[in-house]
């Protein structure tokens, strides 16, 4: 693992992408600031990982929901498990009477392909989401590919700029978790735990929290940003 | 982001086709109409492929004129109003309320605007995965005909009015049996028309099916194709028998349901289905089943009970024979039998029921002395009607012509009565609590004081003879000199020409209950007493429709229809400009019969009182759309009648 990152880093030289990396990079263009945000196209985006460490941990899965024309449409869904290659047989084992015999998910490589030509040019959305671009990001480097070059959203960070517009920051982030303000925003909740589950309930807040910007007045991503 | 304790890694979780965003929004789509009929895969296909759409207040999914985009909506929180060009509120949405399908069943422009009335969350689902299912499952067309029958008014609809108004969630059982020791009568295709039709003639059958050498049946020709396609239209007799016949046929296999046939009739428009042994084109002919057929099936019981009723000697014969025409109602409602039919047989058997007491207390009482008077029994309120599907109260009373020469008529006739009403309670018809029967003497009247009675009524409308004009004018003669009944009708007729302006009070009368607006929002129920909580579905949607039907029954003086489903049927023919919200008036009525008897069976009351929550989806909204009609009737009226 830390080897293969080796690898990539030193061993190959920088114009070598992988291929999913190279077509991602051929075609995207960044997105226009002045057209209004509800015409817009987003991907949001969340992973489970296997804990919070950039170091040593690893995304277990990778959940995407596409926002179109205010529309999240079902069918255009990404997710996706990537298979674990570190497996601590012996604990799990002893823990839980299983012996990890076959292989589940997919491999990084196509993990992070599939992801790369999901988000296209889309803006990108999420809770928290420096986390998990970083840990994308991380694969990625250890895979061939690059960072993710599209525009990034942060919606805890939107929900404090409405409160507080000149100094967002200042607010405590508790009161910004999902599960606060689902709740604040009328959001049910049903089955949270899983990526694809918390993208579609980040997707709906964003969705309503653009809705409250139009409102003040904010209507394009410039205005936004 | 979620975090994930350490040794959980081994959990390797991986890609799956349905993912649990489609299963969320299955575990939602599952619990309503229509696709509560679907299977689990169905569900799970219709939820991959739907859009969640968000709205907010005030904002507009779709406009008046619009083509629709290959897709309808069902909503998944908040509300939809559905608005008329006008303004006019037609419809709320709210959870699991589906709209917007009809345009594209019709392919035709959106009719309303549909404006979100609060933050709203929908869920898209697209036509073509949606169509086959319609043609697969015939509930699903009952279901969007009878969702668009009432309130948001369409054709579709009466294209398909034999089918009924509500669907049962029973699963039916009863089966048609194909009597297989008769041959259908098959034909070769090489013969000509005539041919054919002197086939039909002899062997007295309606249909005459083409097959094969191998019997597999190739068209089929009725007599209806005669008819049209022969004497009205320019198809010789000679020519070859194939040229009319109707092909492929519509098969079914052998031992379908009742409803299953019917159903199948009226989806493709036929009079017949062949029955092969496969139920395909490519097995052999087993029958030939026809509406008539089916209408014969089940009439087939009423035609027992009917003589029964005759040979009953005594009240515990008939009470006996009431109670199998409850369970004939009941299986009826459960077949989706239109109402129109199951009340114009039940109120034929109960007739004869009261025929039966009169003739039977008439024996008891001395026949001699009541054969030598004039008088007639009239049936009162909802069984004056006809509309009497459950046992309820009895209203009655009696009109008879004076007689010399039997100085104690009156008295004779209201002991006559108190027999009849006596008999009528031990069969199962309660006494009436306001005493509007005819053993009362105020409600056993000569001819002259029955016009007295009505003059008084006219002349001076007060609130309480208006509300018995609105008992009374529904009289029905059942028994004895019918004449006497029609001639007094003629009598108030030229009383109401005398007194014009007492079809205003009348007016004002039917329009003291306006209907709930939003049934679901704001449940209208009882706020006090024995009847707390629930809706008073007579008093508020039934009333309402009755009265402006009586109302405008008299203003056009059209006598002897007292069926307010008929009394509508016969106002949208006279009154062109205002049909179609006479006929959606009509359909909303038989709507209520049918939700208050069903109540009425299971509560084995009267199903005046119901009680929302325990109403489902499907007949919450067959209830709500039935109001808008009461709303637009009102309104005509207001203007009419300038109240």
């Amino acid at each position: 693992m830390i080897w293969n990152g080796f690898k990539n880093f030193f061993g190959q030289p920088q114009k070598d992408w992988a291929t999913w990396y190279n077509e991602y990079q051929k075609t995207y263009h960044p997105p226009d600031k002045n057209v209004l945000l509800s015409t817009l196209s987003y991907v949001v985006l969340d992973t489970e990982t296997t804990g919070l460490d950039l170091k040593t941990d690893q995304i277990i899965t990778l959940g995407a929901v596409r926002i179109q024309n205010q529309e999240i449409p079902v069918h255009n869904v990404l997710s996706c498990s990537i298979r674990q290659n570190i497996l601590h047989k012996q604990d799990a084992v002893s823990i839980h009477g299983l012996v990890q015999t076959e292989k589940k998910g997919v491999p990084a490589h196509e993990a992070l392909a599939m992801f790369f030509a999901y988000i296209q040019s889309d803006i990108i959305i999420g809770h928290h989401i420096g986390f998990d671009v970083k840990m994308i990001e991380k694969t990625s480097l250890h895979h061939g590919g690059g960072t993710i070059k599209n525009l990034i959203i942060d919606t805890s960070f939107l929900a404090k700029r409405l409160d507080n517009p000149m100094n967002p920051n200042s607010l405590d982030g508790k009161n910004y978790s999902l599960d606060v303000l689902c709740k604040r925003f009328d959001i049910v909740t049903k089955d949270r735990h899983t990526a694809l589950g918390d993208a579609f309930l980040t997707a709906l807040l964003f969705i309503k929290l653009i809705h409250l910007f139009e409102k003040k007045g904010i209507k394009t991503l410039k205005q936004l940003l | 982001m979620i975090y994930i304790m350490h040794f959980y890694r081994i959990f390797v979780f991986f890609c799956i086709m349905a993912h649990e965003l489609t299963h969320r929004i299955y575990d939602f789509l599952k619990e309503f109409p229509p696709f509560h009929f679907l299977s689990k895969e169905e569900i799970l296909h219709l939820a991959s492929q739907s859009t969640v759409k968000y709205l907010q207040k005030e904002d507009i999914l779709f406009s008046i004129g619009d083509l629709p985009p290959q897709r309808f909506y069902i909503v998944k929180e908040g509300a939809i109003h559905l608005f008329q060009s006008n303004g006019d509120l037609v419809e709320t949405c709210d959870e699991g309320d589906v709209f917007g399908i009809r345009p594209l069943l019709a392919h035709s422009p959106y009719l309303l605007t549909a404006k979100a009335g609060e933050e709203t969350l929908l869920y898209a689902i697209t036509t073509k995965d949606f169509l086959p299912l319609i043609e697969k499952y015939p509930k699903i067309s009952l279901f969007l005909a009878t969702n668009f029958a009432v309130g948001v008014g369409n054709k579709y609809y009466h294209k398909n009015h034999q089918s009924s108004n509500e669907i049962s969630e029973n699963v039916l059982t009863e089966v048609v049996s194909i009597d297989t020791r008769i041959k259908p009568v098959t034909v070769d295709p090489a013969i000509t028309i005539q041919e054919a039709a002197q086939i039909m003639v002899e062997k007295g059958v309606g249909s005459v099916v083409i097959c094969d050498p191998d019997e597999k049946p190739i068209g089929i020709v009725t007599d209806k194709d005669l008819r049209t396609k022969v004497v009205a239209g320019d198809i010789r007799k000679k020519e070859n028998v194939t040229l009319i016949m109707t092909s492929p046929v519509k098969c079914a296999p052998p031992n379908q349901s009742y409803t299953q046939l019917q159903m199948m009739m009226l989806r493709h428009r036929i009079s017949h289905v062949v029955i092969t042994e496969d139920g395909s084109t490519e097995s052999k002919i087993v029958g030939v089943v026809s509406e008539h057929d089916l209408v014969v099936q089940q009439t087939d019981s009423p035609a027992l009970l009917l003589k029964t009723i005759l040979k009953s000697d005594n009240e515990k014969q008939l009470s006996a024979i009431r109670s199998k025409i409850e369970i004939l109602i009941q299986k009826w409602l459960k077949q989706e039998v239109s109402i129109h039919f199951v009340s114009q047989v039940v109120s034929t058997l109960n007739d004869e029921i009261i025929k039966r007491v009169l003739y039977l207390s008439e024996e008891n009482l001395g026949r001699e002395t009541y054969r030598k008077m004039d008088y007639c029994w009239l049936a009162l309120g909802s069984e004056g009607r006809e509309e009497q599907l459950l046992k309820t109260d009895q209203d009655n009373a009696v009109i008879y012509t004076n007689n010399p020469n039997i100085p104690n008529q009156k008295e004779l006739l209201i002991n006559l009565a108190k027999e009849v009403n006596r008999m009528l309670f031990e069969i199962g018809f309660e006494y009436c609590p306001a005493e509007m029967m005819a053993s009362n003497p105020l409600w056993c009247q000569s001819v002259e004081e029955w016009q007295q009675t009505f003059e008084k009524w006219i002349f001076q409308p007060g609130e309480k003879e208006i509300m018995m004009c609105t008992i009374f004018f529904d009289f029905r003669p059942v028994y004895g000199n019918k004449s006497l009944a029609d001639s007094l009708s003629q009598y108030i007729f030229e009383l109401l020409d005398k007194q014009k302006v007492f079809l205003h009070f009348l007016a004002k009368n039917a329009l003291q209950n306006p209907p709930p607006l939003s049934f679901f929002r704001n449940v209208i129920v009882e706020k006090n007493g024995e009847h707390k909580d629930s809706f008073d579905i007579k008093l508020r949607a039934m009333m309402p429709l009755v009265d402006a039907a009586r109302l405008m029954i008299l203003e056009k003086k059209l006598s002897g229809i007292n069926n307010t489903g008929e009394r509508y049927q016969a106002l949208a023919k006279s009154d062109p400009a205002n049909a179609e919200v006479l006929y959606l008036a009509a359909d909303a009525y038989e709507i209520l019969i049918r939700i208050r008897t069903l109540f009425g069976l299971r509560q084995k009351n009267s199903g005046r009182y119901i009680q929302p929550e325990e109403m489902d989806k499907m007949s919450k909204l067959l209830l709500r759309n039935a109001f808008q009609p009461i709303d637009d009737i009102q309104k005509i009226i207001k203007i009419r009648f300038q109240v």
